[in-house]
This record gives structure tokens, C-alpha cells and sequence, in this order.
């Protein structure tokens, strides 16, 4: 796979791990439990895709308000209204109780997650989350048929996604979930405990098409956002 | 010059990574020694402290005249008993038991401050805090990523502790393991 075929992620450490970056129009999943960090890889993703690599991207948050993902860029120093502006990115909402519309702080409109990528000529986008879009659908298989038409969808329109799923399990006792086997790609990211310890972990399970380095690594949510230590090994997962 | 001394001399000039055993009863004295003796002839340093806090182990460095501009401190133990403020020079890790912390610190430091030298004080700390498989892995990626930026490092230890299975084990990543009880006597 030439380096052309292949989307940075934005997130120091990451591309290392999955030979360069997101294979083109993949669909990848990060899950992990609640306060470990999935929204921010995602939004990293989006932001460094547009600040970066020229890669203009949607957010569709299905669990938050766009002024609180603003409020979360702006944490890490990420002016994400000026990117708004410049067109570079949408953040786009769809809660469980309502439809499909695009904030753009200063008014809602009800520009839909397709107008938004076609008026931004979207690159890459986020759904954050696939367990709460999950809730937009009265049963398995009609969420798992809504699923794979959503994946079908971003792929045809030529996005490299990743989204976001809740994963209670933490270490390697992991239960897979149904959409974990429909994604190209999943990343975990877990707590690892030691004594009195809490430690960030990051791993790669799969990527199609991909070497990937397997091995568990330490992450950390710093000032900047998520970095990623490939060469660092968590010593907290160390045996006694 | 002794032999110890001249293993000391060796360390400076040759990119070695000695642990050094001190006699516990004189464990204070003799790093501040020792310290000073690298401090003189070198000018970037990087000094891993898990037994004193910053701030007295600056104290202690400016009493026995060593110069304090020379040094970037990397304090493991300041923040087990207060939030720490951010200040120049000095960088702060939860615990002298965050290792995976620990280390992440010093590889970034080794990377983008040049050391011409560490001084790790010390690996009796960390067995304090960890298990001692968790300790040599440890000490084995941190002895791996000061090799390969060429600095040369010092990991002190007390002299009780020689006979662990750490030291057996850094027996194999260090280059020496040296007494420094004559080294110390003698200045």
C-alpha cells in the first residue's frame, strides 16, 4: 500500500503502529469504557485531518451538543469554529430523540450528515457514538442493517472513518461486539491497573490489510491531545 | 587514582552505564560526592531523584557548591506529598513508582535535552515501590534508550542491596557494577 493510500491519523504514536496510517476509505472503530478517551482520538482525527493534512472532515456526535465538542478542541487548543468557518470541518449532530442536523453555533440549520460532507467535501468522518446510533433503531437487525448501510454509505462517498463504541470489558478479557466484526479496523483502549496504579493503554486488534504492531502500548491525554509511546512498553502490565 | 576512581573517570569519557553500590549508612554524603565530582566536568546533566524532593535536593546541591545551572531534575517523590508547581528545570512524575511515567519522562528528556550524563537516584527506591521483575524491565528499556542517544549514566544503589536479583539481573545491561565506599573514603 503506497503512502497516498494511506490517512494519517494525527495522533502522535498511532501511525506507527498500523504502517503509516488508516488505509483509504476504511472504516475503523475505537471502543473502550466510559472516560478513557475514544471522543478525543476522534476528534484529534478530524481536527489534525483538517489542520494538517488538508483533509476536510465531518464529526457527527450522536451524545453530545457541538458546542460541547467545540469546548473539548478548545481544551487541547484547537480553534475548531475558525475551521467551521473555513469550511474545513462540520461537526453535525443526531440525537436519539431527534434528526439528523448541523450546528453551526450560531443558528441550527437542518443540514443533513450528507449535505455537510458533499458542502465540505469531507475526507474523513467521525461517529461518535456507534452504541448510542445503535438506539436509533427498534431492534438487532435493523441497527446491524443500519450499520452496514452507514459503512456502505461513507465508503461510497469516499471517507476514511472511525467511530466510537463502548466496551465495559477492560485487558485482554475482551467480548467482541457485533460491530466490531463489521469495521475494517479496531483499536482498544483500556485501563490498565497496578496496585494503586491507573495506566492508559492502547492496542491495535485489526486492521485489513495491515501489518500491524499487536502489542499493547501506553497513551497519554496531555495538553495537546492523545499521544501514543510505540516504543514504550506499560510497565504496569508487568507480572509480580 | 584508585581503581574504583578510575572506573569513575571511565564512566565520564567512554558512554559507560556503571551502577554504583554505596554503604547505606553513608548513602547521603557520599552522592552529593559523587555528584559533584561528575558535575565538574560536565555541563548538561540530567539527575533522577526519587529520595529527595526538588527543592531540598537543590539545598543540598548548592551547600556542597555544585552547580545547580548544570542540572535538569526529574523529582519522583515531590508529588506523593504535594501538587507540585511547574517551574523551570525540574519535572515532575507521580511517583517513584510510576515507572511506565518515569521512563517516558527520561526518554523524552533524552531526547531533546542531549545529556552528557545521568544520575539515577536510585534503584533501592524503585525496590521499594516494585517488584523486582517489574524494576529490571525497567531498568533494562532505560539502560537500552540511554545507550542508543550515547549518554552516560550512573544508577546508584545501596550496598545492602548488592545481593538482590536486581543487581544479578542490571549485571547483565550495565557495563560495571562498582563499590564506591573506597571512591568515597578516599575524597
Amino acid at each position: 500500500m503506497t503512502e497516498d493510500e494511506r490517512v494519517k491519523t494525527g495522533i502522535p504514536g498511532v501511525d506507527e503502529m498500523i504502517g503509516g496510517g488508516l488505509p483509504r476509505k476504511n472504516v475503523t472503530m475505537i471502543s473502550g469504557p466510559p472516560g478513557m478517551g475514544k471522543s478525543n482520538f476522534a476528534l484529534q482525527f478530524i481536527y489534525q485531518g483538517a489542520k494538517v493534512h488538508n483533509e476536510p472532515g465531518v464529526y457527527l456526535t450522536v451524545e453530545d451538543t457541538p458546542g460541547n465538542i467545540r469546548k473539548y478542541g478548545a481544551g487541547f487548543g484547537w480553534d475548531l469554529p475558525k475551521l467551521e468557518e473555513e469550511g474545513k470541518i462540520a461537526i453535525v449532530t443526531q440525537t436519539i430523540y431527534g434528526g439528523l442536523k448541523k450546528d453551526r453555533s450560531k443558528s441550527d440549520s437542518n443540514e443533513t450528515l450528507n449535505d455537510a460532507i458533499e458542502r465540505i467535501n469531507a475526507k474523513r468522518i467521525v461517529l461518535d457514538s456507534v452504541t448510542l446510533f445503535k438506539y436509533l433503531f427498534p431492534n438487532d437487525v435493523s441497527r446491524r442493517i443500519n450499520l452496514l448501510n452507514f459503512i456502505d454509505q461513507v465508503k461510497e462517498w469516499g471517507c476514511t472513518t472511525l467511530m466510537t463504541a463502548e466496551q465495559h470489558e477492560s485487558g485482554s478479557n475482551v467480548s467482541y461486539l457485533d460491530e466490531h466484526f463489521l469495521a475494517d479496523g479496531l483499536f482498544q483502549i483500556f485501563w490498565s491497573r497496578h496496585r494503586d496504579r491507573h495506566e492508559r493503554c492502547f492496542r491495535v486488534v485489526k486492521l485489513r490489510g495491515t501489518d500491524i504492531m499487536p502489542d499493547i502500548r501506553p497513551f497519554k491525554i496531555g495538553s495537546q491531545g492523545v499521544i501514543v509511546y510505540p516504543t514504550q512498553i506499560p510497565l504496569s502490565l508487568t507480572e509480580d | 587514582m584508585d581503581s574504583t576512581n578510575e572506573d569513575l573517570e571511565g564512566s565520564k569519557d567512554e558512554g559507560q552505564i556503571i551502577v554504583l553500590l554505596i554503604p547505606d549508612e553513608e548513602y547521603s554524603r557520599r552522592i552529593l560526592k559523587i555528584t559533584k565530582e561528575i558535575a565538574n566536568v560536565c555541563d548538561n546533566l540530567c539527575y533522577v531523584s526519587l529520595n529527595l524532593p526538588y527543592a531540598p535536593l537543590i539545598n543540598n546541591f548548592k551547600k556542597e557548591g555544585i552547580d545547580i545551572s548544570k542540572f535538569y531534575v526529574i523529582d519522583g517523590i515531590t508529588q506523593t506529598a504535594e501538587i507540585a508547581k511547574n517551574r523551570d528545570g525540574v519535572e515532575y512524575v507521580s511517583s517513584p513508582g510510576a515507572l511506565t511515567e518515569l521512563s517516558l519522562a527520561i526518554s523524552h528528556l533524552l531526547e531533546t535535552r542531549k545529556f552528557e550524563y545521568i544520575i539515577f537516584d536510585s534503584l533501592s527506591t524503585l525496590l521499594v515501590y516494585e517488584a523486582s521483575p517489574t524494576v529490571t524491565k525497567f531498568v533494562h528499556s532505560l539502560m537500552a534508550k540511554i545507550r542508543v542517544v550515547g549518554c552516560k549514566a550512573i544508577f546508584t544503589c545501596l550496598k545492602q542491596d548488592s545481593s538482590s536479583v536486581l543487581l544479578k539481573d542490571v549485571n547483565m545491561f550495565s557495563d560495571r557494577i562498582l563499590d564506591a565506599e573506597y571512591w568515597g573514603r578516599k575524597n
